[in-house]
Order: structure tokens, then C-alpha cells, then sequence
């Protein structure tokens, strides 16, 4: 099942389009300025390998491709550009992870230097850190393009800043909501468990109107930015749909129940999140906090959660031209090993980068985040192989204390008894993932 | 996790803009042999003389620029290596003349195209580091990046960031090496030694004319004291009937055989641009 259709509603996107549509009539109309353009359209083919073998159905291997399309469209002597952002995904074997989305479909409207008016679909990202991005609340995770949490949703916002010298205040009214994407039955890097439909705390379901206000202060080397959202978490708890299975029911294995499976489904509660970031920078080194404090969804009450530590970065390093990077970030959750399964409880992230400075820009960034039961490494590379095509390799290998559960209420099982192994279902899914995408 | 950080990017272009009008002279200097007859009172003398000089050349070479409010151009970096191989970089840089405070810079990254859309933001200050941010578009996420070391390569070219940057009459020391010639035109021959100890050089050869205080050469020492590189400038003309600027200049590293050639279009002065469009809080609406 395709659920893009049911991420925004189609009133509410009707909506959108027809205040962009007006917005560009009316700049049309209003002035006989040259109209400008601009089309960048890529493409992406990716390969990806799984060493190991998964779950029953899925596959070691997949092929996928991507078309990219940004346009922005501009007025000569006018402030009030129209932004276009077009993401599609085909993927050979997972049906989720075929999917497309409008990442960006917005106008600017800056009546004066203080203040700017965005309205459309939309992207925040909010934060300073590089291990997670606990912040970046207003846009959902489209996880299946990544477990990094980078790639995000498109968001319908209407956005409203004032800009003074040395800081900006900004409010957002955000209607409607975008599910997170979840991997199909085929796909890889997925919980052994059936995914139902998602529910909702609001009754409003997906049509609960959030807001949010931001502000951000720069205090010499210091910047500060403060927020408070209130509505739907873009993170859902999940609640098993199905119940316990009685040892009677498994012991006779008919056609139906062999492929008995628990099955989860993802909440969606209403929140308030209340953020901190700061970054102080100081000669070659940048010092970084995230701070988040949720009011509590599902089975949690008020809980809190902090990424800090520092990036040092060596340019020109040991006079090659090559700039080195060092970070090292502490990950916590105050919820301990109950912390939801996206979420660190206590572990650290070292990375190191590296930026070439060559014809190719090569760029590297290999990490590895550790707690008590786990070792996640991954690895980045970036390489141009002409000045249209670009070659991107990434890499991750998981090495964890337990073992893959065998299946569902396996891991189930695990939960229950030792909660802190909760990502052991990711001993198998190691994988090399390679694209090369085509900018024209 | 985040790979694409484009530190490389750190480093700015803004630059050329200014960095060739900074020197220049007013005066006459009958300069002698004196050093050889020199007793121990006039040597002394005559380097403070000559130190003298050369940053009231300096600072008049500043004034060159005042008022030009704001500029665009656009830029074209070509990068050639010693095995002949190339590659091209294309660049929009503003900037912005600040009265009480350094100039500020936006440079937008054209090609190649999967670098399109990262924007570089410099404000410069005279006696501080230089505050930088970076628009990054794949994460649509503005980064505040240091701004300590100038030593390192532009994107990959024989530029060095402090080579791109608004050169402030401060940054060096001074010394008038000699009266000259370049080709033909009356020129100067200035010392500067950069106050920054993170500099990549010991000092620097600039040769100026007398007659406009245009930049048309200038020698890069490394901190062994060894020739390094050479800027070249060429085809200067004149803009808004007050200001120099080339069309064309050429760097060559003598140490690695690389060449970085930057061709500039398009030069436009006094467009109306605005402190907002050069605002760390405004950067993401400048990204194209």
C-alpha cells in the first residue's frame, strides 16, 4: 500500500497549491520584471549489498533509483522567490520504499529586511550536532531512505521570522501531518515485526494544527537558539496489535499461522518539546549542545535528552592540503534502557573527517557509535568522477552483544527481558551501498 | 551523520575584489644605495623610513575602494594540475562595504553542480577572525564554521582562503622594497608581512603601479623563506568610473607545478544590495 496519498490530505494540499498559484499570479501580474527560471534535475541509481542474510524474503542485494527536481523561480528585483523541491524513489524489491514526495513547494514573501512570510511545503532543520539530530522536530524522518534521520519529509508550514542584528525570532503553524516511512516486508534494515496502521492521540488524527516558536541569539562566538513545539511527535511510540499467541495456536501449525507474526503499530501523541541548542567556537574547535525535554508520549512521562561534544578540525593538515576532522558527542536519554529504539541512552560517537581539497572534492567521514551493548561504525565517502557525476559510497556494520532474533516474539521476547538489546535485530544488516547520480 | 561539511568551502572568494588595491603609493621615495654606506644610526632610520612608507601606501591603496557600496561578479576557476589535467569551478560573489565594521561576502557555488546551492557567508572584521557560516543544501541546515586558519587550499585550488579574503590594511606590516617598473608602467615594490600567526607565508613581494595603485604581481613566501607561488593580474578595467578590476588572474605554485586561473564576468557595482541578503539569520534565502 502506497501511503503518500494519506500524508497530506488532498483538501490541504489543494489548499497549498492554490495559494502558491496565486502568489505566482499575483507577482506575475503585478510586474512586467523579467521571470527567471532556474531547473536542476538529477538522477540517482544505487546499488546496495547485504553480506548477511536477513529475514525470510528479503533479499542480499537491491538495486533503486532516484530523480531529484529543484526549480526555483524569481522575479528580478523582487524578494519573493517560488522553491520547488521533487523527490521520487523506485526500489527494485522493497514496494515502501518506492515512494515520492514533495520535499520543498514554497514562497518567500519579504515585505522588508526584518521580516520574511514562507508559506508551503517546507523544510526546517534545526540543530548542531552530527551523531543525531534530536532538534530537527518539525520536519518527520524519511527513514527509508536512511536510518541517519538526515532525509526528512515535507512539511506544510506557514512561517513567520523577525530578523534583528544579532538574532531572529520565528513562528510556524504547522497543519497536517506526514507519517514516518517505514521499510516494507522485503525491506532490509527493518524490525522483525509487522508494521499496522498508525493511530492517533488527537482526534483531529493527522489534521491536528501544531505550532511552534523558535528564537536564536548570537552572542560574539556563541550561538543560542531556544524552541517550544506543541502538537503531534514527529517520533511515534509503538503498541503491539497482536495479541500473545497461546502455545496451543502455535503448536498447530496451519497454513494461516505459520506466518504468525506480531504486529506493532506506530502512535502518534500530542507533545511539547522544548529545545536548547549552542555551539561556542573557539580557534579550530567548535563545542556543541543539543538539549530536547519532551512532555511524554505513550509510556513515558516528562523525559529529556542531550547530544554534546566538540568537532576539532585541522586545515592544511601536516601541510598536505588535506583537512582533518575529529568529533567525538555524548548521547543520552534520561529513560535509560527504556528509551525508545531510535534513542541512545548513554553511548558515544567518534568520527573523523576528511576533505581532500582535490579536483574531485573527495570527502570522508568514517564513525562509530558505542554504548555497552553495541559498536556501530559507518563510513561516507563522497568522490566526483566528472563534473556531472558523482559517486557516493556509504557503508555501516553493527556489531551487537546479542544475537539476531530469529523472529518477532524473539525479539519481543528480548524487550521484555533485557530491553537495552532492543537494536538486535541489526547484527545482520551490515551493508556497502554505492550511488552515482547524475546532475543534467 | 553528516558527510557533506564542504569545509573546503571555508574559505572564501570574495576577494579579489580588494585584494589587489590595497597597496599603493603616494609618494616619491628617492631610495639610494643607502645600505651600504649605511652608518648604524641611518640604517635604522631608513627602515622606519621605508615602513613608513609603505603603509601610508597601504592605506591610501584602501581608500582606493571607498564607497564602492556594494559589487557582484562572476567568477570562473580554472584548475590545472602539473599532468595538464583540469577542472572548473563557477562562482557568484557579493559583497558588501561596511563603514564601521570589515566587509561582507556571499559567495554562491554554481557548478559543479553538486556543490550547486551551498552558499558562503563572511563577515570580515579588521581586528578580530572572521565570522563564517555555511549554507549546506542537502540538510537545508545553516553551519557556523571557524574561521581560524587561512593557511588552507581554496575548493582545491592554489588559492588559499587568506589570498581570497578582504585584505585589511592591518593584516600586515609594511615595508617599500624599491621604485620600478612593470612592464612599461612606473611602479612600487612593497613588503608586507602578515600580523596573523596562522599564516601560510613569511611575506609577500607586491608590485603596484603609481598611477592607479592597481596590484598587477604579487610574490608569495612560505614560512621557510622560499618562493611559493605568483598572482598575476590581468586586463584591468575600470568600473562605475572609479574602480579597478581585472578580468583575469593567474596563480602559480612553483612548489606542486599546479596553476589556479580565475576569469571574471559580469561586474556590477552600487545594485542595491542590503545588510539582510548578507544576514547569518537570512542566509537559506540566498541559496539558489
Amino acid at each position: 500500500m502506497m501511503s503518500n496519498g494519506s500524508i497530506i490530505s488532498a483538501s490541504l494540499l489543494s489548499a497549498i497549491i492554490s495559494l502558491l498559484c496565486s502568489g505566482l499570479y499575483l507577482s506575475t501580474a503585478a510586474s512586467a520584471h523579467e521571470m527567471d527560471t532556474l531547473w536542476d534535475p538529477e538522477f540517482g541509481i544505487e546499488l546496495s549489498y547485504f553480506p548477511n542474510t536477513g529475514y525470510p524474503e528479503q533479499e542480499n542485494s537491491n538495486l533503486s533509483f532516484c530523480g531529484q527536481l529543484k526549480a526555483q523561480h524569481t522575479l528580478a528585483q523582487a524578494s519573493s522567490p517560488l522553491r520547488l523541491d521533487l523527490f521520487a524513489r523506485y526500489d527494485a524489491v522493497d514496494k515502501k520504499r518506492t515512494h515520492w514526495d514533495i520535499r520543498e513547494l514554497s514562497w518567500d514573501y519579504q515585505p522588508s529586511d526584518q521580516w520574511l512570510l514562507r508559506a508551503g511545503i517546507l523544510q526546517q532543520f534545526w540543530g548542531v550536532t552530527e551523531s543525531r539530530h534530536l532538534l530537527a522536530v518539525l520536519n518527520q524522518t524519511d527513514l527509508v531512505e536512511n536510518i541517519d534521520g538526515e532525509d526528512k519529509l515535507g512539511q506544510p508550514m506557514l512561517n513567520l521570522a523577525y530578523f534583528y542584528p544579532s538574532g531572529a525570532i520565528n513562528g510556524y503553524v504547522l497543519p497536517g501531518f506526514r507519517e514516518r516511512t517505514f521499510p516494507g516486508r522485503k525491506g532490509r534494515l527493518r524490525m522483525p515485526i509487522k508494521m499496522g496502521d498508525a493511530h492517533f492521540q488527537s482526534g483531529a488524527e493527522s489534521k491536528h494544527i501544531d505550532w511552534a516558536i523558535r528564537w536564536q541569539q548570537t552572542l560574539g562566538q556563541l550561538d543560542l537558539g531556544l524552541f517550544h513545539f506543541h502538537g503531534t511527535s514527529r517520533d511515534p511510540w509503538f503498541e503491539l496489535e497482536t495479541p500473545q499467541p497461546l502455545l496451543s495456536t502455535l503448536s498447530h501449525t496451519t497454513r494461516n499461522n505459520a506466518y504468525y507474526s506480531p504486529k506493532i503499530r506506530p502512535v502518534y501523541d500530542i507533545t511539547d518539546l522544548t529545545g536548547l541548542e549552542a555551539q561556542y567556537l573557539w580557534q579550530s574547535w567548535a563545542f556543541k549542545l543539543e538539549l530536547l525535554s519532551d512532555s511524554g508520549i505513550g509510556p513515558w512521562d516528562r523525559n529529556t535528552a542531550v547530544t554534546t561534544g566538540f568537532e576539532y578540525t585541522e586545515v592544511n593538515a601536516f601541510n598536505t592540503g588535506i583537512d582533518m576532522g575529529v568529533l567525538v558527542e555524548w548521547l543520552f536519554d534520561d529513560r535509560g534502557d527504556n528509551a525508545p529504539i531510535d534513542r541512545m541512552s548513554n553511548g558515544w560517537f567518534l568520527g573523523t573527517r576528511w576533505t581532500m581539497n582535490n579536483f574531485a572534492s573527495t570527502q570522508a567521514l568514517l564513525g562509530v557509535i558505542i554504548d555497552d551493548n553495541s559498536k556501530n561504525w559507518s563510513l561516507e565517502v563522497e568522490h566526483r568522477l566528472t563534473p556531472n557525476l558523482l559517486l557516493t559510497i556509504e557503508s555501516r556494520w553493527f556489531s551487537q552483544r546479542q544475537s539476531m532474533p530469529k523472529s518477532g516474539w524473539d525479539w519481543l521476547n528480548t524487550l521484555n527481558q533485557d530491553p537495552s538489546h532492543k537494536l538486535s535485530f541489526l547484527q545482520q544488516e551490515d551493508y556497502l551501498r554505492a550511488e552515482i547520480s547524475w546532475y543534467f | 551523520m553528516h558527510l557533506i561539511n564542504k569545509i573546503s568551502c571555508r574559505q572564501t572568494v570574495y576577494w579579489l575584489t580588494f585584494s589587489f588595491s590595497v597597496i599603493a603609493s603616494t609618494l616619491i621615495v628617492t631610495h639610494t644605495s643607502q645600505a651600504s654606506t649605511a652608518s648604524n644610526q641611518q640604517v635604522p632610520q631608513a627602515l622606519a623610513e621605508a615602513k613608513k612608507r609603505g603603509y601610508e601606501i597601504a592605506e591610501n591603496a584602501d581608500l582606493q575602494d571607498l564607497g564602492y557600496s556594494d559589487m557582484q561578479v562572476n567568477v570562473k576557476m580554472i584548475l590545472l594540475d602539473a599532468m595538464g589535467r583540469r577542472a572548473e569551478r563557477s562562482l557568484a560573489v557579493n559583497t558588501l562595504e561596511m563603514t564601521k565594521d570589515g566587509d561582507r561576502s556571499l559567495t554562491l557555488f554554481l557548478s559543479p553542480r553538486d556543490q550547486k546551492g551551498t552558499v558562503l557567508l563572511t563577515h570580515a572584521h579588521p581586528q578580530a577572525n572572521d565570522d563564517q557560516w555555511l549554507y549546506l543544501p542537502a540538510l537545508r541546515r545553516v553551519k557556523r564554521i571557524t574561521a581560524n586558519d587561512r593557511s588552507g587550499p581554496f575548493v582545491g585550488s592554489e588559492f588559499a582562503y587568506e589570498d581570497m579574503i578582504r585584505q585589511e590594511v592591518d593584516d600586515y606590516s609594511y615595508r617599500l622594497l624599491k621604485s620600478t617598473q612593470f612592464e612599461d608602467k612606473p611602479a612600487w615594490l612593497l613588503e608586507r608581512t602578515p600580523k596573523d600567526i596562522h599564516s601560510g607565508y613569511s611575506k609577500q613581494h607586491v608590485w603596484l603601479d603609481k598611477q592607479a595603485y592597481r596590484i598587477w604581481r604579487i610574490d608569495f613566501y612560505d614560512r621557510k623563506n622560499t618562493l611559493l607561488k605568483t598572482l598575476f593580474f590581468e586586463g584591468y578595467q575600470q568600473y562605475a568610473n572609479a574602480y579597478w578590476r581585472p578580468l583575469r588572474s593567474i596563480m602559480e605554485n612553483y612548489q606542486t607545478g599546479k596553476k589556479t586561473i580565475l576569469e571574471y564576468s559580469d561586474y556590477r557595482f552600487k545594485t542595491g544590495l542590503t545588510t539582510a541578503q548578507f544576514s547569518q539569520y537570512q542566509l537559506r534565502s540566498q541559496a539558489h
